[in-house]
């Protein structure tokens, strides 16, 4: 069995993030660290793995030349091998010319199973899985919390609004994971040293049949004008003392000042 | 010229609000709107849509759509879009319409962007914002797609309260056959008579703080009409349902009031609950992230504040 997992590389969104005048980030000193979901993707195939044994896991990550960091982090995890997509000066993808360039990668390596995150923990978009999963006619389901494969299907259970949904999808399939799904292992410092020796091939995008006009800014559909500072909230009103006092003072206010109860 | 698909869905027996505030958009912003609305009993409800501006009302009222949503809910709606000629097709951004959005878009190779909080129309030019970065920054977004596939916040414009029924342009689109390879075995609810979080004007959330008054903190928010969220830990510790969880990889709420107890406000929260109205904090700790963005903000024991909401805060309630 073949499970490949789509990982990217984001900048780490619990740290100080400044939008300059231009309207970009401002990117010195920033620290990037493995998308949470995608990590969790990687962990769950693991699992898989752990229990089969003749299944391989292959990551795939598509990002500039430090993102080999976050490859080998997957790989220490438990990956076999992987695929670095050297973005170089492609690196303006929409949601649409990822699952591209993904759906190009994956008609040529096996795959029984995709894994990717269900979303990007810097752009919180949610569509690469969904689109690739339409480009390769493939079944699918989002945002998982629960993944048990099967000799011809994968059964999984899918977080929805109000509700959870027991859905099964013929393999091969597309699943994405939400980071509730597990809690990924600590790697070891002998999974840590091994990894170093696992195989990782370097392509570029356009390796994989693709002209220059499908990806990139050409072939996306949603093009960034700018970053903005959102607004900020307006400074609240802070009340320390008697519980009681200054519960009740804030219960009134919500009713005369707020006027969001009453 | 623009024309809008507002994809409807039904909230138990009614079309829901979002729906309704998308078809206020589209008037407001004057461009021509047609509905779509999917699910068991969905004809009942399209004289609302009409009333409420829809030109034509597609309908797919049938079980077969039941069987798997994105799956079969995305060839309706391109099957819709197709009959109405829109080119830009609005979407609920709750979990399922946010995954519904990308599979309509990958099917007609539109562009998407989920989870827009504005949508600007300008003759053939569409912009959106939204936030990323757990909420740190905001992006301006264009298509470059002839067709569009948004999914929105709540609250994208004021429904029309005064609006009437009136009589539809009804037109039938079929459930496409169950596909084996992607099949919808069962739904778990959890067993609630709450109001969801979704839809809640009050939530009230629980945070590790808190875990020692998961009971009356429930017993608080019915006594208020409050949905109940939490935060990560309390929900791993098991004390709170998976599907109640708000912050980037939870729900985003914006209810008009959320009460935060005993949570310390990691990004990784706030993120799920910044464009709430009014925000309370309760939280022992002066220092605490979540101060920050509270309007109110109580520096105390959830267990002494706790006893004073349940008792005063419910003579406010309606
Ligand atoms: C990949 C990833 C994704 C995540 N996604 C989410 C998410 O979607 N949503 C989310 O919520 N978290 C998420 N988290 C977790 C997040 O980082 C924080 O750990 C979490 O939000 C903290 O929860 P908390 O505020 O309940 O707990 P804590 O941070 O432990 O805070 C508890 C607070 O309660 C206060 N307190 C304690 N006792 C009392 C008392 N008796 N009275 C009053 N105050 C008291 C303390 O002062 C403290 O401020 C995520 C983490 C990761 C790694």
């Amino acid at each position: 069995m073949n499970i490949v997992v789509f990982i990217k590389q984001t900048v780490d969104v619990e740290q100080k993030i400044r939008v300059k005048e231009n309207g970009k980030i401002l990117e010195k000193g920033l620290g990037y660290v493995i998308s949470a979901c995608d990590e969790c993707a990687i962990e769950e195939a693991v699992r898989i793995k752990e229990k089969n044994r003749d299944a391989s896991v292959t990551l795939v990550c598509m990002g500039p030349t430090s993102a080999k960091k976050t490859i080998r982090r997957g790989l220490s995890l438990g990956a076999d091998k992987a695929i670095h997509l050297l973005n170089g000066a492609y690196n303006s993808n929409d949601a649409t010319a990822n699952a591209r360039i993904f759906a190009s990668v994956l008609k040529t390596i096996p795959f029984d199973i995709v894994f990717l995150g269900k979303q990007a923990q810097d752009t919180d978009m949610q569509a690469t899985a969904e689109i690739l999963s339409e480009m390769l006619g493939l079944p699918m389901a989002s945002n998982c919390v629960k993944v048990d494969i099967r000799a011809d299907k994968a059964v999984v259970h899918r977080q929805a609004d109000r509700h959870l949904e027991l859905i099964e999808l013929g393999k091969p399939c597309v699943i994405s994971v939400n980071n509730d799904i597990n809690n990924p292992r600590y790697p070891s410092l002998k999974s840590i040293l091994t990894a170093r020796i696992k195989p990782v091939v370097s392509k570029k995008p356009t390796d994989f049949g693709l002209g220059e006009d499908e990806i990139g800014r050409a072939g996306s559909l949603i093009e960034r004008i700018k970053y903005e500072t959102p607004q900020a909230r307006a400074a609240g009103k802070i009340f320390e003392g008697d519980a009681a006092e200054i519960t009740n003072k804030v219960i009134e206010l919500l009713a005369t000042e707020a006027r969001v109860i009453g | 010229m623009a024309k809008i698909l507002v994809v409807a869905d039904m909230e138990k027996d009614n079309v829901s609000k979002s729906a309704l505030e998308q078809l206020a958009f589209a008037k407001k912003s004057g461009v021509p709107a047609d509905a779509i609305l999917i699910g068991k009993g969905a004809g009942s409800q399209a004289d609302i849509l009409a009333g409420h501006g829809a030109e034509k009302v597609f309908i797919c009222d049938n079980s077969n759509v039941e069987n798997f949503l994105n799956a079969s809910w995305s060839a309706v709606i391109v099957e819709a879009q197709k009959q109405s000629g829109a080119d830009i097709i609005l979407i609920k951004a709750s979990e399922l319409g946010k995954a519904l959005a990308p599979k309509v878009a990958g099917k007609i190779n539109a562009g998407v962007v989920n989870d827009c909080s504005t949508v600007a129309i300008d003759g053939d030019a569409v912009t959106v914002t939204r936030l990323s970065m757990a909420t740190k920054v905001q992006e301006i977004l264009r298509f470059k797609s002839p067709v569009k596939v948004i999914s929105v916040k709540p609250g994208l414009a004021e429904m029309d309260a005064g609006a009437r029924p009136k009589a539809a342009v009804k037109i039938d689109i079929a459930a496409p056959a169950p596909d084996p390879k992607n099949m919808l075995k069962e739904t778990v609810f959890k067993k609630t008579q709450r109001v969801d979080l979704g839809d809640a004007k009050i939530v009230v959330s629980i945070g590790r703080g808190a875990e020692k008054n998961v009971d009356d903190i429930n017993r608080l928010a019915d006594l208020i009409g409050a949905a109940v969220g939490a935060t990560r830990p309390v929900i791993e510790d098991g004390l709170v349902p998976y599907n109640l969880q708000v912050g980037q990889t939870g729900r985003k709420v914006s209810p008009d009031l959320y009460i935060a107890l005993g949570i310390s406000g990691s990004i990784l929260h706030i993120a799920g609950m910044i464009k709430s109205k009014c925000i309370v904090a309760v939280n022992r700790n002066p220092q605490a992230p979540i101060f920050a963005v509270a309007d109110y903000g109580i520096v105390g024991d959830v267990n002494a504040v706790l006893p004073v909401l349940m008792n005063n805060l419910v003579k406010y309630i309606k």
